[in-house]
């Protein structure tokens, strides 16, 4: 597995003025102003194969969407070695652009008035596609979000959702390599965010792009990464498998108990076990340490007639509520 | 009146959050003064007189227009458009005191701000440059030419309502504006006295409502149009904004029942 | 080289296409908008008439007819400067928005994206008005032959460069300071300056309009190639300006550029 994407000691900083509040704050800020360095991106080492489906996760402001501009060339590291398919990114070369897609959520670059073909023959230009080429992508692109009917139509008369499905057209008709993807379902309903992450999916498998992604939806990070990188405060704090994460910050497992009709359960003797998220009178749900697994299906099987019992790993909104709670 | 207050305070602030634009908008308003002076010198530099203005009589009138052109053009009205046009309007109505207030709150701050800054650019230039001005008349010819600076204002202030209020029918207003910029300010007198066009185009300009804004009241300060003329002018005036009053009242009320709030 | 070239002047077809269909799509305000400019020109061909029209010396050889056509030059060269540069006026946007980092990832000049690619049919109708009636009126007062008229059009492109070179020194600054709009109302304030024969100014302003902010010379030298007063040593001036302004304001956008690039948004 070839690597596309290789990361050596990343660090970038930046500017940032502190402005007093107030009416007066204001008159005096304007004239003078302190200034604040901040560390976006302290000394992150990473490699992404192709092929690979990776999630950035981290709360605001620890350093994703920093770290994904310096990759795709929009920010100049301030120290560290940076190779995204053989290229050093801030050069912006010609040949290194036209094989990346950067997908910034709200930002459209499709023309307001005009329909979305318009734009997507300016980037048949833009590129350089043949015709035949870009026909085929256009089409295959259009089955795979269902997106055909709203070709010829103007992109102001577009639901967020289908201006969405445009937008990531514009950014997939050249058959980028690598998707760089912000934020790509923020906004969206429900059914439509589906259709987004199943397409992602898709698109990875017919043409084995790498697919690097932030989002706060921890639905968009579970659906569609097998590969999780966390950030906080500018540090990598996880690089590996989506499985893999739980065991490495949570010792809990969550443990689901059905009981027979006949029982009942009882909250207090159950919270002597772990934490109990939910229970009624013949389910719950429970958060308990592997230490203490063994003994609660002990206890469970000698003191109630089981329906049901299921215990798996916590999913990734568990842990990283857990991971960044904890650091507060 | 607190509201009021706060409402300047918010302004202000606002402006001097943006120093680098702050300080460029007033250097531009200087450097105007200046550039106008040179090249009214140069125009002048192979003729006497250009229709009733000798060279001293145009630097007077330009650098007084330039001072009322800051006081009777600066405004905010046209953010109501982007407002409406947004949707953010909703969160306007439902403010317990009334938009309009708002509106002419914003206004009247704007106005005081540019003004305060326009005079000491004025005074700097006249200094810097030995231009002579001196304003000599009557208690009469100063009561006139308030009214008529006061109707140039609200005359100003109501027109720019009413295209903005346009932003309830079309998200476009920004074509009717531009053509109203360059009419208005055009025929107003602002960039120059508008006795020096030929005879015919000098009448039918001067019939239309916008040579009140600024050709009016210079006529008067610098004792061009007499007394009772200037009364007959002012009435008209007044007539004027009354009319544009009643058009932005009509378009407010029926604009707010076609609003539906979207956009947002 | 050539094939760069062709290139982008291919893109720039598409990219005009685009957006004269958007000015056609919006039908309504774009007549407004037509007749705005051409209400403006007009306006500002009345006040420069009513105030020239009693200039009754042919002083310097410079008559009424002579101020004509230097309106109709400076019109034209302002014009089509807005027509091929009408994308500057959007640039400040697409500043704050984050927009311009989409620009940035387009393996497209990002100053070429930013600087042509908004051409305004509005406006190049009224630079071909401004340019027939520029035509007819040298044809009808004054002789020229197919050498002037060469020289006349090179001085014309130098003039368009230095223009060019003032945009992109405003979108260099629009990166490092959000402004835009002021900066360019300056200069078109200085540049109305340049409306009238640069001879008539004071020596002081002549040089200020010659090599602070050329405006002045780069109308003056293509009118007085046309009235056939001009001088060898002027067009040098011209050549070395526009040049020298191009080269600067490329540094500049570089420099924003990379500026741009060493802080987070």
């Amino acid at each position: 597995m070839t690597e596309v994407i290789k990361v050596a000691n990343l660090v970038k900083t930046y500017t940032t003025y502190d402005k007093e509040s107030g009416f007066w704050g204001s008159i005096k800020s304007f004239f003078y102003r302190k200034k604040k360095i901040v560390e976006a991106v302290s000394d992150i080492s990473f490699e992404i194969s192709q092929g690979e489906l990776v999630g950035f996760i981290g709360p605001n402001g620890a350093g994703k969407t920093t770290t994904l501009k310096c990759l795709v060339g929009l920010l100049y590291p301030d120290s560290g070695q940076l190779s995204v398919l053989g290229f050093k990114p801030f050069e912006r070369k010609r040949e290194f652009l036209k094989q990346i897609a950067f997908v910034m959520g709200q930002k459209a670059q499709l023309y307001w008035d005009l329909p979305a073909f318009e734009t997507y023959s300016l980037i048949r230009d833009i590129y350089q596609l043949s015709e035949t080429e870009f026909k085929k992508n256009l089409d295959e692109l259009c089955q795979l979000l269902d997106f055909s009917e709203f070709l010829n139509r103007p992109v102001r008369t577009l639901s967020l959702g289908q201006r969405m499905k445009a937008e990531i057209i514009a950014n997939l008709l050249y058959k980028p390599k690598i998707l760089f993807l912000d934020e790509p379902t923020i906004g969206l309903d429900v059914v439509m965010q589906d259709a987004i992450r199943e397409f992602i999916l898709a698109y990875n498998k017919r043409n084995n792009a790498t697919v690097i992604l932030t989002s706060h939806y921890m639905e968009d990070i579970d659906s569609i990464c097998n590969r999780i990188l966390m950030i906080d405060n500018g540090k990598l704090i996880y690089n590996g498998s989506k499985v893999d994460l739980s065991s490495k910050f949570v010792t809990e497992k969550e443990v689901n108990v059905k009981i027979n009709l006949k029982d009942k359960l009882n909250k207090q003797l159950l919270e002597q076990f772990g934490r109990v998220v939910s229970c009624d009178q013949t389910t719950a749900k429970l958060m308990i340490n592997r230490s203490k697994l063994n003994g609660f299906i002990k206890w469970l099987v000698d003191n109630y007639s089981i329906l049901d019992l299921d215990i798996k790993e916590p999913d990734i909104k568990y842990v990283v509520k857990q991971v960044f709670s904890a650091k507060k | 009146m607190k509201t009021f207050l706060t409402a300047c305070k918010l302004t202000v602030s606002e402006y001097l959050s943006y120093r680098t634009n702050f300080i460029l908008w007033r250097l531009r308003n200087f450097l105007y003064l200046f550039l106008y002076y040179n090249f009214w010198s140069a125009v002048y530099t192979y003729q006497k007189q250009i229709g009733n203005y000798n060279k001293q009589e145009i630097f007077f009138y330009f650098i007084v227009s330039f001072f009322l052109s800051d006081l009777v053009f600066s405004s905010k009205v046209f953010k109501l458009a982007a407002y409406i046009n947004s949707g953010l309007l909703s969160k306007y109505l439902i403010y317990p005191v009334s938009v309009f207030k708002l509106v002419v709150a914003e206004e009247l701050v704007d106005k005081a701000f540019n003004v305060i800054f326009s005079i000491v650019e004025v005074m700097l230039f006249v200094y810097l440059f030995k231009i002579q001005i001196f304003i000599e008349f009557s208690f009469y010819y100063l009561i006139i030419f308030l009214l008529a600076l006061i109707s140039g204002i609200l005359l100003y202030f109501f027109i720019n309502l009413s295209i903005s209020l346009l932003g309830f029918w079309t998200n476009s207003v920004w074509a009717p504006r531009f053509i109203s910029f360059i009419v208005i300010q055009g025929f107003s007198g602002a960039f120059f006295p508008l006795d020096i066009l030929p005879d015919f185009l000098y009448r039918v300009v001067n019939a239309l409502p916008f040579s009140v804004l600024i050709y009016l009241p210079m006529q008067i300060i610098q004792n061009k149009i007499n007394f009772d003329l200037a009364v007959t002018k002012v009435a008209i005036a007044f007539v004027w904004v009354f009319l544009f009053y009643a058009l932005s009242s009509f378009m407010w009320k029926k604009g707010l029942k076609n609003y539906s709030a979207y956009g947002l | 080289m050539i094939r760069t070239v062709v290139f982008y002047l291919k893109l720039w077809w598409s990219f005009a296409q685009k957006s004269f269909s958007t000015s056609f799509y919006n039908r309504f305000s774009s007549i407004l908008f037509l007749i705005g400019k051409l209400a403006r020109t007009i306006i500002a061909f009345t006040f420069f008439f009513s105030v020239f029209s009693r200039l009754n010396t042919n002083v310097n050889g410079y008559g009424l007819n002579e101020i004509i056509l230097y309106f109709l030059v400076y019109n034209t060269l302002v014009t089509l400067s807005e027509f091929l540069f009408r994308s500057v006026f959007e640039f400040r946007s697409k500043v704050i928005s984050g927009s311009l980092d989409q620009v940035l990832t387009k393996p497209v000049s990002p100053l070429f994206s930013c600087l042509l690619t908004g051409a305004d049919p509005l406006d190049l109708l009224v630079a071909v008005l401004l340019i027939s009636a520029l035509a007819v009126f040298i044809f009808l007062n004054f002789s020229v032959n197919s050498y002037i008229l060469l020289l006349f059009f090179v001085c014309f492109i130098l003039a368009m460069m230095f223009q060019a070179a003032f945009f992109i020194s405003v979108m260099a600054f629009g990166i490092i300071f959000f402004e835009v709009d002021h900066l360019i109302g300056i200069y078109r304030d200085i540049q109305f300056m340049a409306e009238i024969p640069l001879r008539f100014y004071k020596p002081v302003f002549q040089f200020i309009l010659t090599y602070v902010v050329p405006v002045g010379i780069i109308v003056a030298v293509p009118v007085e190639v046309l009235i056939g007063l001009f001088s060898l040593q002027n067009i040098i001036v011209l050549t070395v300006v526009s040049f020298f302004y191009f080269g600067l304001s490329l540094l500049f956008w570089r420099y924003a550029l990379k500026k741009y690039s060493s802080a987070s948004s």
